[in-house]
C-alpha cells in the first residue's frame, strides 16, 4: 500500500528516520477494493499504486501515492491521489509493544477511496539465531462518511524473518492474506502476495537514506 | 657620487629580495591566509588580529552551499591559524551585510593532526550566533576581493505539472528563466528576470511566448538589535507591480523569526493576450491602488533541521489567507508541506527543492554564469489557488539554509 507494514496491514514501526522508499505495487482484478473507482465502472480491473514513502520526522511517516486501475485510460486521470500519514506513539522497549496511530487519506472528500484511521500496536520476539517473530493487532474505523475505505474493524498480522527473508501473514479485517518479503542489497525491496489467499499481488521498491 | 647614495644603491636590490623575510611571522601568516580566502572564490574578504584573535570576514558567492563554504574555509585557514592565534572569528557576509559570526577556540591544534575524529571534535566546539559579532573583536577594514558592482547570470528552471486533465493526463510547462542578478552595493540588488518556454502542455495562451519575468530592485539592511528591513520596488510575480516593505527580527540565535510586510501594488502585464487570435505587445497596467500585507512566524527545531512557518497574508486578489508550512531540511534538499485557507477554501500539498549541481561555481570578477542553486516544485492537491505576488527576495531566502545550529551540523557532517 505504500506505507510501512505487511501486504496490506500496517505495523507499528517506522522506518529509521530520513528514510525514502520510491515504489510500486500491483493488485489483481478480483481485489476490487484496491482499485480506485469511478463512475465509469472499473470494478473489474487489475491496478497499480505508485507511492513515497518519507520518514519525514522520527516519529511521523508520511506516504503520498496514486493509485489507478488499468483499464481507467482518462476517466481517473493521473489516478487517485491521497496521503498516509503514520504517528508513533509509542516504540517498541522491552515488554511493551509499539504503539502507532495511521491517518489515511483523511484530507480528500468524495473519492476518498483509501480512507482509515486505525491505532496499531506491534511487537517483535527473537528466537534463535538470525530468525525473529513480529506481530501486530490494530483497528481501523472512518470518522467521515465517505464512500470507500479499508481496514475498518480488526486486522492482525504476523512475519516470520530470516535474514533478509519474511514469510507474512495477515487479517486486513476483511480476508486473510500472506506472501513472502524479500530485501536485496538492503536497498531494494520485494513482495508477492496472495490476497484473499489466491489473488495475486506484487510490488517492489527503492529506498534511500536522505 | 656620495658614499651614502652608492651605499643605497647597492643595498635596495638587496632589500627588495629579502622584503618577504623581513616581515614578521604573524603578518606573513596573515598575508597567506588571505591569499587562500582568495583563492577559495571568497568576496568581501578582510582580515584583522589583535594578537591572540583572528578575525576573517568573508562571503561566499562560489559555493552552492553555505556550509560547505564554511568547512572548506576552516580547512583552509584552520592549520596556519591554530599555530600563530588562539581563537578565530569568521564573520559571513551576504550581500556586503554582516549575517553570521563562528567563534572556534585555536589552543589545542590536534584538530589537525590527522588523528581520527579530532576534526569533528574541534568543529563541534564551534559556536556559530546570527547575534552581534563578540565585543573583543576588531573590525576587519579594508576588504580585498570587492563583491559590488558585479553581476551573476542564473539559469533557473522552472517546471509546472496538470494532473487529471485532457487531452494529457500529465500536463507539464517547462520553462527556463534566466535572471540578471546584479549586486551594486551594501544589501542592494536588482533583479532582472525573462522566461523562456521551453515546452508547455498547458492551455494557458499568455504563457505560449517570451515575456519578462520579475525586474526588480531590493535593499536589504541591517538595523540594531537583530531586526532586517528589505525594500522591494518593481514588476514582480502575478502581474502585480510596486512597492513592498518587510521587517523581520530574530529570537533565541535564529529559533524563532518574526516577520511583517506591507506592499501596496497594482496590476501589469507584458505582453497581454486580448481576445484577438495574435497576442499583442506592450505594458498593461492599472494604478497603484491595492494594499497587501503578510505577518509570518517561523520557528525552527533544532533537533530536526525543521521550520515551522505560519503566515496571515492578504493576497492580491483581496482573499485573506492562513497558512502552514512545514519544512525539514535534509542537507541540502528541502521537503514539507503546506495548507492554506482562504475565503473558506483550502488547498494543501508538497513543496520540494532539490540542489542543482555543481555545488561550485567557477571564480568571477565581475560575471557569473551559474545555475539557480535548487529547483523548486509546489503541488497543489486542489483547483483552489490563492497565490501571493512574489518580489523575488525576502529575508526568509535571505536567510535560506544559514540558521546557526542547521549549519554547526552541516559542518559537522561535512568534517572528514
Amino acid at each position: 500500500m505504500g506505507n510501512s507494514g505487511l501486504l496490506i496491514t500496517p505495523v507499528a514501526e517506522l522506518s529509521e528516520d530520513r528514510t525514502l522508499y520510491v515504489g510500486y505495487s500491483y493488485f489483481g482484478a478480483e481485489q476490487r477494493q484496491f482499485v480506485p473507482r469511478s463512475s465509469s465502472g472499473l470494478e473489474s480491473s487489475a491496478s497499480r499504486t505508485i507511492f513515497a514513502n518519507l520518514t519525514f520526522l522520527p516519529f511521523l511517516e508520511m506516504t503520498l501515492r496514486v493509485a489507478k486501475p488499468y483499464d481507467a485510460g482518462q476517466s481517473l486521470g493521473i489516478g487517485d491521489r491521497s496521503i498516509f500519514m503514520k504517528i508513533r506513539l509509542l516504540k517498541e522497549k522491552g515488554l511493551r509493544p509499539g504503539l502507532s496511530l495511521g491517518l489515511h487519506d483523511v484530507l480528500s472528500s468524495f473519492g476518498a477511496y483509501f480512507q482509515t484511521n486505525y491505532l496499531v500496536a506491534s511487537k517483535s520476539f527473537s528466537l534463535s539465531g538470525d530468525w525473529s517473530v513480529h506481530s501486530s493487532l490494530g483497528y481501523g474505523m472512518k470518522f467521515k462518511n465517505t464512500n470507500e475505505g479499508y481496514l475498518l474493524g480488526l486486522f492482525g498480522n504476523t512475519s516470520l524473518r530470516w535474514k533478509q527473508l519474511q514469510l507474512v501473514m495477515e487479517y486486513d479485517a476483511d480476508q486473510f492474506n500472506t506472501g513472502i518479503k524479500c530485501s536485496l542489497f538492503d536497498r531494494l525491496f520485494v513482495n508477492i502476495g496472495a490476497l484473499n489467499m489466491k489473488d495475486f499481488s506484487a510490488g517492489g521498491s527503492f529506498r534511500m537514506n536522505l | 657620487m656620495k658614499p651614502t647614495i652608492l651605499y643605497f644603491l647597492l643595498l635596495w636590490p638587496l632589500l627588495l629580495l629579502t622584503k618577504s623575510y623581513g616581515q614578521s611571522p604573524q603578518t606573513a601568516v596573515l598575508q597567506n591566509i588571505e591569499e587562500a580566502l582568495v583563492d577559495l572564490g571568497l568576496k568581501n574578504i578582510g582580515l584583522s588580529t589583535n594578537q591572540k584573535q583572528l578575525v576573517l570576514t568573508y562571503e561566499n558567492t562560489r559555493y552552492r552551499f553555505e556550509a560547505q563554504a564554511l568547512s572548506d574555509l576552516l580547512d583552509k585557514v584552520g592549520p596556519a591559524a591554530c599555530t600563530h592565534f588562539e581563537e578565530l572569528v569568521l564573520i559571513g557576509q551576504k550581500q556586503g551585510i554582516e549575517v553570521f559570526h563562528l567563534v572556534i577556540e585555536l589552543e589545542d591544534c590536534q584538530a589537525f593532526s590527522g588523528q581520527e575524529g579530532a576534526k569533528k571534535a574541534w568543529i563541534g566546539g564551534a559556536e556559530i550566533s546570527y547575534r552581534e559579532r563578540p565585543k573583543a573583536t576588531t573590525k576587519p577594514k579594508a576588504l580585498k576581493e570587492k563583491g559590488f558592482f558585479r553581476a551573476e547570470l542564473v539559469l533557473e528552471p522552472q517546471l509546472r505539472l496538470a494532473f487529471g486533465g485532457e487531452p494529457e493526463i500529465v500536463a507539464h510547462q517547462l520553462n527556463l528563466l534566466p535572471r540578471l542578478d546584479v549586486h551594486l552595493w551594501k544589501g542592494a540588488l536588482f533583479q532582472l528576470q525573462y522566461i523562456l518556454p521551453l515546452s508547455n502542455e498547458l492551455q494557458i495562451p499568455e504563457e505560449t511566448f517570451v515575456r519578462p519575468g520579475r525586474i526588480s530592485f531590493h535593499q536589504v539592511a541591517k538595523l540594531p538589535g537583530q531586526v532586517y528591513s528589505r525594500l522591494s520596488l518593481g514588476y514582480f510575480s502575478q502581474y502585480r507591480y510596486g512597492g513592498e516593505l518587510e521587517l523581520g527580527r530574530f529570537f533565541f540565535n535564529g529559533q524563532l523569526f518574526i516577520h511583517a510586510s506591507i506592499a501596496r501594488t497594482g496590476y501589469a502585464a507584458y505582453p497581454i493576450r486580448l481576445k484577438v487570435e495574435e497576442p499583442k505587445a506592450g505594458w498593461e497596467f492599472s494604478d497603484i491602488s491595492s494594499w497587501q500585507y503578510r505577518l509570518g512566524v517561523a520557528y525552527w527545531l533544532n533537533a530536526w533541521d525543521l521550520s515551522i512557518r505560519l503566515e496571515h497574508n492578504r493576497v492580491p486578489l483581496g482573499l485573506s489567507r492562513n497558512q502552514i508550512i512545514v519544512e525539514r531540511y535534509f542537507n541540502e534538499t528541502k521537503i514539507g508541506f503546506f495548507a492554506y485557507r482562504a475565503d473558506n477554501r483550502e488547498n494543501y500539498g508538497v513543496t520540494l527543492s532539490i540542489p542543482i549541481p555543481p555545488t561550485k561555481y567557477f571564480k568571477h570578477k565581475r560575471l557569473q554564469l551559474r545555475p539557480s542553486r535548487t529547483i523548486e516544485y509546489r503541488y497543489h492537491a486542489t483547483q483552489f489557488f490563492a497565490t501571493d505576488f512574489d518580489t523575488g527576495h525576502d529575508l526568509e531566502r535571505f536567510f535560506d539554509k544559514l540558521n546557526p545550529e542547521f549549519m554547526r551540523r552541516q559542518l559537522s557532517r561535512l568534517t572528514n
